[in-house]
């Protein structure tokens, strides 16, 4: 157990660094990025607690071989300004723990598939609504760490 | 002719209470005088005033904000003739318009407990356009529940329920730290490209995912992101 209540309960049983830099971001927003499972290979995806659904890159699917009849008709996100189309699916990822038990979630994700001429420029997004909203998280800025936990 | 007042639907501004990058999808459309819809024979006729004739979308600047806030506004009175899709119509101008608030307030006013799976499988995908996805989420649950045979109702049961556990004991994954050290060292002088990532160590790049598979023998097991 990495992080407990008073009474000894668990509040998170995973930490995992995170980085707080996208190297693009001239402003140097602050974000939390941490490490996923996706399928069976990792990668990276903001924390993003304004959002729906686990958006990824819309390249993510030539890596994980997606049923397309699995995925369910057309969504649309508007996601900082950009409004994208794209397919719902359900997947399974995992919070990568490097301290701690790592958690496997199955939850909504959301595929933009893009028209011709647009641009993709975000990370993968873990929204709030479909993916981490039923977790507890915790996000330590001294030592970037982030923490997570089942409810 | 009944009138119906849908007062509550103006000057609705929806504040997501924690903001990041994010939103739901939100209206380009103006709204005009008059606005026809055809259901199967049965005109619905609605009365836009004029003075409320606007949608606005205000988007953060990306260097100083984290989100957007939004200001939609449907229309305030609406005549319906005789609406016999039943409630069905409100939700499409909703959608139509990308109203999240609107739209959960038409559905919400709608006896579900006597509609076809039909309606049910048509709202869950209005809701989505409508940016409403909890809405969503609860009509395909409840549709399935009662049309457990219909399919796309299970579909879109399973795809949209609410995320699950499924293990909370996976051992800990100590090459995280690295491959993320790596990213941060190695940004400017990937930005753009894919790469592949194990234990901290680099093992390709390319300029698309596709192209990045298939310079790897396997991809099972290895970190693989776009430098962003």
């Amino acid at each position: 157990m990495v992080l407990q209540f008073a009474d000894g309960r668990p509040f998170a049983t995973g930490a995992s660094p995170y980085r707080d830099q996208l190297s693009s971001d001239r402003a140097e927003t602050p974000r939390i990025l941490v490490a996923v499972w996706i399928g069976d290979s990792q990668t990276q995806a903001v924390v993003d607690t304004g959002g729906v659904y686990l958006v990824c890159d819309p390249e993510i699917p030539d890596l994980l071989d997606l049923n397309p009849s699995a995925s369910l008709g057309v969504a649309t996100l508007l996601i900082r300004g950009y409004e994208y189309v794209g397919y719902l699916h359900r997947l399974t990822i995992a919070l990568l723990a490097e301290e701690g038990e790592s958690l496997e979630l199955e939850v909504t994700a959301f595929i933009p598939r893009l028209d011709p001429g647009q641009e993709w420029r975000f990370p993968s997004l873990l929204g709030l609504q479909g993916c981490l909203e039923f977790l507890r998280f915790a996000v330590d800025p001294g030592t970037n760490v982030f923490y997570f936990g089942p409810l | 002719m009944e009138t119906r007042l849908l007062s509550d639907y103006a000057e609705t501004t929806l504040f997501p209470a924690l903001m990041d990058s994010t939103a739901f999808p939100e209206p380009d459309r103006v709204w005009r005088d008059f606005k026809i819809a055809m259901a199967d024979t049965t005109a619905v006729f609605w009365i836009i005033v004029p003075t409320v004739e606007r949608q606005e979308r205000r988007l953060p600047s990306p260097e100083v904000a984290t989100g957007p806030s939004k200001t939609s506004i449907l229309p305030q009175t609406l005549d319906v003739t005789e609406d016999r899709e039943e409630g069905l119509a409100m939700l499409e101008i909703a959608a139509e318009a990308g109203d999240e608030t609107a739209f959960v307030q038409a559905a919400s006013a709608i006896d579900w407990s006597q509609r076809s799976a039909a309606d049910f499988a048509r709202t869950v995908r209005l809701a989505l356009a409508a940016g409403a996805h909890l809405m969503a989420r609860k009509l395909a649950n409840q549709g399935h529940w009662l049309y457990a045979d219909h399919e796309e109702l299970a579909k879109m049961a399973r795809i949209l329920a609410p995320p699950r556990v499924v293990s909370a004991n996976l051992p800990p994954d100590p090459s995280v730290r690295a491959n993320l050290e790596w990213i941060r060292a190695h940004a400017a002088e990937y930005r753009g490209l894919w790469v592949a990532l194990k234990e901290g160590v680099l093992l390709a790049s390319a300029s698309t995912a596709r192209e990045l598979r298939d310079q790897l023998p396997t991809t099972a097991g290895l970190f693989l992101t776009r430098v962003i």
